[in-house]
C-alpha cells in the first residue's frame, strides 16, 4: 500500500517545492498543506481574505507538478496561530504515515535515521523501500534514554530489506543534544528520518523544535510519527 | 462532524458549512484554525477590562460618590452582564469574527451597522487613549518614587511614548504576545487578589486597625449613577471576545463562558477594590489622589511593598488594556472594511509581519491626538458612550433574530429571561448614556452622526441585511 505523506508548505514565506522532492515521493500519496502562520494579534479570517487566492494558485501549480509525475495529490489550505497544532490535527484527519519538512534535495542520498523506539525503525525501513532508497548508505542515531540497542536497530532495519553493509554509522546521542548532533551530522546526510523522540522541558517552553531541526539540516526531514515525533512533551508522551 | 450553520465572512448570505470545535471552515476549503481556548478568551476579556476599574477609577469614583461608588461599579457590572447574555447567544449562533458590529449590521442593516461599526472603532481608540493616559499617571508615579523629578507634567508625554511603542510592537507582530499577555494577566490577578484579600480582612477589623467611619452615600445617590456612567469604561472588554469568535476553540462552550465569566470576575474585583479603598482612606482624600489613589490605599495597608506592587500592577494593566484596545480597533476596522463600508486598503496585512500595518498606524495617529488632550474622564465617557450604543443594539438584535428566526439561527446558548432581560439590557445601556457629562455626550453624538453620514455617502450601495430576506 502506498504511504501517505503530508507536506506542510509556507508558500507566503517564499517556500517552494524543491527539485527532487517530487521524484523522491513518486511512489507515495501526497497531501500538500498550504499553511500560513499568522501572529496572534491578526484574525485568521483577515489574513485569509487577502491571501487565500494567492495560496490557492501556488498550491494548484505544485499539485499539477506532482500529478504529472503520477503522484496522487490532495491540497489543503489553512490559516493558523499555532502551526504545530494545526499540522497535528491535519495529520490525524488525513491519517498520514509521515510528515515531510521541506529543504532542498541533496545530490547524495545518504540517510540518517534518528530513533528512540524500535517501532519507528520498521516504519522508516518500509518508507525507505517505498521511496526506492534501500541501496542508500544509512546512518543510525539512537536517542537516549532508550528502550532498545543499536544492534537491535540494525537487525530490524535488515528485516525490512536494508543491507547490513549499507548501515555505515552508528551514533548514540542524548535527547537534549539532538539538535546539536543533527547539525554536526547534517553535512554528511542528504535525508533525515526521525521517529518519536519526545520533547524536552526546555523545548516545551521555547517551542518550535521542528523549525530548529529543519534549519539544522540541508536536506528534507521526514517525521515518522508526524509532528508528534518531536513536538509532544516527553512526559505526556510516556504517560 | 457536527454541522453548524455559518455565515460566510465576506457575504451576508448564510451558507451551509461544516464548522467544528477546532476549525472554522470557509468557502473554497480554506480552513481557519481555532487556537484560543477558554483561558485565552477569559484573558482577552479580563485583560482588556481590568486596567481601568482597579487602577484608574477608584479614586475618581470615590471622590464623586463616596463609598456608594461600589454601587456604581455594580450597576456597570449588571448592565455588562445583561449585554453579555444576548451577545453570547448571538456569538454562538454566528461564531465568526466580527462581534457586535456583525450582529447589528446583519439584523438592522447597513446604515445602523455602519454607524455602529465605525463609531465602535472610534470608541476603541478613545479607550486606548484613556488607558494610555492612565499609564502616564502610573509611569509618573514611578518617576516620583525613584526620585526623578522634572519641571513639567510628563503624564501626556509618557502616554504618547507608550502609545507609539505599542503601535510599533503591534506592527512588528512579535511572537508570543499571547503568552506574554497571559503571564501579565496572571501576575495581575495574583497581586490584586493578595491586595484585596488583605484589604478586605483589614476592613473587617481583623488586624485591629480602625476603618474609616463614613456614610455610605456621603454625596447622595445621584452621583452613584453619574459615576456608573463614568466607570463603565471598566467593562468595555467582554465583547472583544466575540470579535475574535472565529479563532476561539469550542465556540459554543467557550464564548459564553469567556464573556459572562470575565464580566462576573471583574465586577467582583472592582466592587471589592472600592470597598477596600473606601474602608482604608476617606472618599474626599481618594478623590484628591485621583487616578493613582489605589497606590496610596495599598501603601496605607501594606506599606512600601504594597505601594510598589500596585505600582507595577498598574503599569502592566494599563498598558495591557491599551494594547488590547489598539489591537481590537484594527479588528473593528477590518470588520467594516470586509463589508466595504470603508476602503479595503485600510486593513490589508503586510506579508513580512503578518499584521495590518495601515490600520495600526492610522489608529496610532488618532490615539496620540486623543492622548494629548489628557482628558481622562472625557476619553473614558466617550469610549463608553460609543460602546453602549452598540451594546444596546446587541440587545435589540437578539430580539430581532428571535422574531425573524432565520433557518440557520440555532444558538447553542440562549439568553435566559428572554425577552425581559434583553429589553432591560437595551434600555439600561442607552439610559446610562444620559448620566454622562454633556460634553462627552456631544462628542459621542458627533462621532455617531459622522459615522452614519460616512456610511450613507460612501457605502450607499452596500446591502448587509439580505441575510433576513
Amino acid at each position: 500500500m502506498k504511504k501517505k505523506i503530508l507536506i506542510p508548505i509556507e508558500v507566503l514565506k517564499e517556500e517552494s517545492m524543491p527539485e527532487g522532492i517530487i521524484d523522491l515521493l513518486k511512489d507515495t500519496e501526497v497531501t500538500l498543506l498550504g499553511i500560513h502562520d499568522i501572529p496572534e494579534q491578526t484574525a485568521a479570517s483577515q489574513a485569509s481574505m487577502q491571501y487565500k487566492e494567492r495560496i490557492e494558485s501556488i498550491l494548484r501549480n505544485i499539485k499539477s507538478r506532482f500529478v504529472e509525475s503520477g503522484v496522487k495529490t490532495e491540497t489543503r489550505q489553512v490559516f493558523t496561530h499555532n502551526k504545530e497544532k494545526t499540522i497535528e490535527r491535519i495529520e490525524e484527519e488525513e491519517d498520514i504515515d509521515a510528515t515531510l519538512l521541506l529543504n532542498p534535495m541533496q545530490t547524495h542520498k545518504k540517510i540518517l535515521i534518528i530513533y528512540r523506539y524500535k517501532e519507528n525503525l520498521k516504519k522508516a525501513g518500509e518508507l525507505i523501500n517505498q521511496m526506492g532508497l534501500n541501496k542508500s548508505i544509512v546512518g543510525l542515531m539512537l536517542v537516549e534514554p532508550e528502550d532498545t540497542t543499536l544492534d537491535q536497530g540494525v537487525s530490524i532495519l535488515m528485516n525490512t530489506g536494508i543491507k547490513q553493509e549499507s548501515i555505515k554509522e552508528r551514533i548514540k546521542t542524548r535527547r537534549e543534544d539532538i539538535v546539536k548532533e543533527i547539525e554536526n551530522q547534517s553535512s554528511e546526510y542528504g535525508l533525515i528520518f526521525i521517529g518519536k523522540v519526545g520533547k524536552s522541558i526546555k523545548e516545551t517552553i521555547l517551542g518550535n523544535i521542528s523549525e530548529k531541526i529543519k534549519k539544522a539540516t540541508y536536506g528534507p526531514v521526514i517525521l515518522l510519527e508526524g509532528m508528534k515525533s518531536i513536538d509532544k512533551p516527553e512526559e505526556l508522551e510516556e504517560s | 462532524m457536527p454541522t453548524r450553520p455559518q455565515i460566510d465572512e465576506g457575504n451576508p448570505e448564510p451558507l451551509p458549512g461544516k464548522d467544528t470545535d477546532e476549525v472554522c471552515i470557509q468557502e473554497e476549503g480554506v480552513e481557519l484554525e481555532r487556537t484560543i481556548g477558554l483561558m485565552g478568551g477569559l484573558t482577552i476579556g479580563i485583560g482588556t477590562m481590568i486596567g481601568a476599574g482597579i487602577f484608574v477609577f477608584p479614586g475618581l469614583a470615590a471622590g464623586n460618590a463616596g463609598p456608594a461608588s461600589i454601587l456604581s461599579f455594580i450597576i456597570g457590572g449588571v448592565i455588562a452582564l445583561l449585554v453579555a447574555l444576548p451577545a453570547s447567544e448571538l456569538a454562538t449562533a454566528m461564531p465568526r469574527s466580527g462581534g457586535g458590529y456583525f450582529f447589528v449590521s446583519r439584523s438592522m442593516g447597513t446604515k445602523t451597522g455602519g454607524m455602529v461599526g465605525i463609531s465602535l472603532w472610534f470608541g476603541l481608540l478613545f479607550a486606548a487613549a484613556f488607558y494610555l493616559v492612565g499609564f502616564g499617571y502610573y509611569a509618573f508615579e514611578v518617576m516620583y518614587e525613584i526620585g526623578l523629578t522634572i519641571d513639567f507634567d510628563p503624564v501626556v508625554l509618557l502616554a504618547v511614548i507608550a502609545g507609539v511603542l505599542l503601535v510599533a510592537i503591534s506592527i512588528s507582530g512579535t511572537e508570543n504576545t499571547e503568552k506574554l499577555q497571559n503571564a501579565i494577566v496572571t501576575l495581575l490577578i495574583f497581586i490584586i487578589f493578595a491586595f484585596l484579600l488583605y484589604g478586605s480582612l483589614d476592613a473587617f477589623g481583623v488586624f485591629g486597625r480602625e476603618t474609616i467611619p463614613e456614610d455610605f452615600a456621603v454625596y447622595g445617590y445621584r452621583p452613584v449613577f453619574s459615576t456608573a456612567a463614568l466607570v463603565f469604561t471598566s467593562y468595555l472588554g467582554f465583547a472583544q471576545v466575540a470579535t475574535i469568535a472565529g479563532d476561539i476553540e469550542r465556540p459554543s462552550r467557550n464564548l459564553p463562558l469567556a464573556m459572562i465569566g470575565s464580566v462576573l470576575i471583574v465586577t467582583i474585583l472592582y466592587a471589592l477594590t472600592i470597598f477596600v479603598a473606601t474602608s482604608t482612606v476617606d472618599s474626599a482624600t481618594l478623590g484628591v489622589l485621583g487616578e493613582t489613589a489605589i497606590i496610596e490605599v495599598s501603601r496605607e495597608l501594606l506599606g512600601m511593598v504594597g505601594a510598589i506592587a500596585i505600582l507595577i500592577a498598574g503599569i502592566l494593566s494599563t498598558i495591557s488594556s491599551a494594547n488590547a484596545s489598539i489591537l481590537a480597533s484594527s479588528r473593528a476596522l477590518y470588520s467594516v472594511s470586509r463589508d466595504a463600508l470603508v476602503p479595503k486598503r485600510l486593513s490589508i496585512i503586510n506579508l513580512k509581519y503578518g499584521t495590518p500595518h495601515i490600520s495600526l498606524i492610522f489608529a496610532g495617529v488618532i490615539v496620540v491626538v486623543l492622548v494629548v488632550t489628557g482628558q481622562v474622564e472625557l476619553l473614558a465617557e466617550v469610549a463608553s458612550f460609543l460602546h453602549l450604543v452598540m451594546y444596546g443594539l446587541i440587545c435589540l438584535a437578539v430580539i430581532f433574530f428571535r422574531k425573524i428566526s432565520p433557518e440557520w439561527y440555532e444558538p447553542d446558548f440562549r439568553t435566559p429571561g428572554y425577552p425581559v432581560l434583553p429589553v432591560i439590557g437595551g434600555i439600561s445601556s442607552f439610559a446610562l448614556i444620559l448620566f454622562m457629562q454633556p460634553v462627552s455626550r456631544w462628542v459621542g453624538l458627533i462621532i455617531l452622526v459622522v459615522a452614519a453620514l460616512w456610511t450613507v455617502i460612501y457605502a450607499s450601495d452596500v446591502k448587509l441585511k439580505s441575510v433576513l430576506e
